[in-house]
């Protein structure tokens, strides 16, 4: 305590020179407040984005499907998928399931024909995902007409329009060849527009897909949206003892979502950079305003010495001013990075034009986690503790004497 | 003995000249003493003082307080020792600019941990004339009343001996004499011990015992 009302009035003392330091440990953590509060919105909205429209929070498979339905994708089928279902719904924490089987094989036109890739979805399930988004036309409806929302690019080579007719034959679970016939309600063009393969899809309901292969009431995929992403954990642990009731395996959106990680990574290393630059000037300010405020007290330190003061209490000395001065920056910073998160805020957000993360325009808020912030401040107060103890291990260099011989 | 130097030789480097401070220095004080340190410039006066009160380590020989050889203490062990046995008075007052009068005063003791005597602080203060002026910063008061604040300090602990380098030198011969006054009253009143240093001829009258340094050496 001593220290610290020490230490307090040495920088109320000589708070012009203690000012600078102040302002460059505000000035960086108002960097880092709207850098990260920022990401973390951004990331925020971006996972919500992969959950609810593309991975689901689980993915279930029958047991052995990641390894090895690749090769064989009929032999790793759940087969009472409506009971699977009907089950998970029952557990309280699931919002929806889409239950998927995907194939792969021919769709002819009147005059065309092109290899696809395809799946059979359950209309209402994946109405509530991305597939619903499509670019001319409609989503599929939950009709008991055989119908299809196809890629663009597959529209295109099978010279498809709204409303026509294409035939799509495929390998049956048994063995042999089945065809099925399906209205085209729409044209989607997928976010990878690159990829062909993304565009070569098919989207079809899920009973004409199940004829078509011979597979009742199977899929492969059942993808189960929870009411609450916060309890994710707690739903991860219903879903494990799940599987092993009913020998299944699952995925989690993590697994799936490579990009998001990736493009996370990339973000949280550049944050990383930006704090490790800020962090090292402040470095270097702290120890320049404890070296002054420690050379025009030399003597008074070795007067302190003399009359008792142990070296290891004056390093408490130093450390709480540099602690007083660490978090008076950080209280400051995080006052007008507040102010200046609600001014933004209130005006929208911040800009961000259409890139690989979403087609459209889009703003993101300025909303840092706590622990973000905590995070921040401790290491503010690492930096400055590192710099205090540099500085103290200089100033008990000098003998006693020495000290008090200095004007 | 309260106080037994013991052949101390202290030698500096200044550049790269080699300067003897104290040749081979033996002295005793005894408890009670009033003792005055006088020589001109450079004749290791404050040398001498700042080895007595092992603030500065001798090149050699042998520093006792108190039957205790303070030549093998750690420094931690010394800074202790310090607080407990020796006060300090110094020329420029050395106050610490940041803390008020009480503060300066309760600084001995808070650095030794645990709950500090109020009444004591109270009554040193009052019993070097400060009463009035507890809450006062330093660079507030006249340079008299801060070498007041010094002899409060250094009294607070109730050591054993207070060194007291030049106490009157940054001050005019008026209140240097009542410094002076008030230092022999506590030695009367208290019977603590003051070692002093001074270049006045006057004020040396007033010690029990004066030492006369020269060229590092005692030469009476």
């Amino acid at each position: 305590m001593l220290y610290l009302k020490l230490g307090l009035r040495n920088i109320l003392k000589n708070f012009r020179k203690n000012l600078l330091t102040i302002s460059m440990i505000s000035f960086g953590m108002i960097a880092l407040f709207v850098y990260g509060g920022s990401n973390t919105q951004m990331f925020g909205q971006f996972r919500d984005m992969v959950v609810h429209e593309q991975y689901g929070h689980f993915q279930l498979h029958a047991k052995g499907y990641s390894e090895f339905g690749k090769k064989k994708p009929f032999d790793y089928l759940i087969t009472n998928a409506s009971e699977i279902e009907r089950q998970l719904l029952a557990e309280g924490s699931v919002n929806f399931v889409a239950p998927r089987l995907h194939f792969s094989g021919i769709a002819s036109s009147d005059t065309r024909s092109a290899v696809i890739q395809g799946f059979g979805g359950d209309a209402a399930a994946e109405g509530r995902m991305e597939y619903r988004k499509v670019n001319a036309g409609e989503f599929i409806g939950n009709t008991d007409k055989a119908c299809a929302v196809i890629g663009e690019l597959a529209s295109r080579k099978l010279s498809t329009s709204i409303g026509s007719t294409i035939t799509v034959l495929a390998n049956m679970k048994g063995g042999g060849i089945s065809a099925v016939d399906l209205t085209i309600t729409g044209t989607k063009k997928s976010s990878g527009e690159s990829d062909i393969q993304n565009q070569m899809f098919i989207l079809a309901d899920l009973a004409s897909v199940q004829e078509l292969i011979d597979a009742p009431d199977s899929v492969d995929t059942i993808i189960v949206h929870l009411k609450d992403g916060q309890s994710f954990k707690k739903a991860e642990r219903q879903i494990v003892e799940f599987c092993k009731a009913n020998n299944l395996e699952y995925e989690t959106w993590n697994d799936l979502a490579v990009f998001y990680e990736r493009s996370r990574q990339v973000f949280s290393m550049n944050e990383k950079m930006l704090t490790t630059i800020i962090l090292i000037i402040s470095v270097f300010i702290i120890v320049n305003t404890l070296y002054m405020s420690y050379m025009s007290r030399v003597r008074e330190i070795g007067t302190m010495r003399a009359i008792g003061t142990t070296k290891k209490q004056v390093l408490e000395l130093f450390i709480s001013e540099s602690i007083i001065l660490a978090l008076s920056g950080c209280l400051l910073g995080i006052i007008v990075a507040s102010l200046i998160a609600g001014i933004i805020n209130g005006l929208g957000g911040i800009y961000h034009p259409s890139s690989v993360f979403n087609e459209d325009p889009y703003y993101t808020l300025i909303k840092p986690e706590f622990t973000m912030i905590l995070l921040y401040c401790l290491l503010f107060t690492a930096v400055s503790i590192a710099a205090s103890v540099v500085i103290s291990f200089r100033a008990l260099k000098l003998s006693i004497a020495n000290s008090l011989r200095r004007n | 003995m309260l106080i037994s130097l013991q052949n101390i030789h202290k030698t500096y480097m200044l550049d790269k000249v080699k300067i003897n401070a104290l040749n081979g220095i033996s002295v005793d004080i005894a408890d009670g003493d009033f003792v005055c340190v006088m020589g001109p410039s450079g004749s290791g006066k404050s040398t001498m003082l700042h080895v007595m009160g092992c603030i500065e380590d001798p090149s050699s020989g042998d520093v006792v307080i108190h039957g205790e050889n303070t030549k093998n203490m750690k420094d931690t062990q010394l800074s202790r020792f310090r607080n407990r046995h020796i006060g300090f008075i110094f020329q420029s007052f050395n106050l610490i600019s940041a803390l008020n009068v009480r503060e300066n005063v309760e600084f001995p003791l808070l650095i030794r941990g645990g709950k500090v005597d109020k009444d004591l602080v109270n009554h040193t203060i009052d019993s070097v004339g400060l009463s009035d002026y507890v809450t006062h910063r330093p660079d507030e008061l006249s340079g008299g009343q801060r070498q007041r604040v010094a002899v409060a300090r250094a009294l607070v602990t109730n050591p054993d001996v207070i060194i007291a380098d030049e106490p009157t030198a940054n001050l005019d011969s008026k209140t240097g004499g009542k410094i002076i006054d008030l230092l022999i009253r506590l030695n009367q009143d208290l019977k603590t011990t003051f070692i002093f240093s001074t270049h006045n001829e006057t004020l040396a009258k007033f010690a029990k015992r004066s030492i006369r340094l020269l060229d590092g050496e005692i030469v009476n």
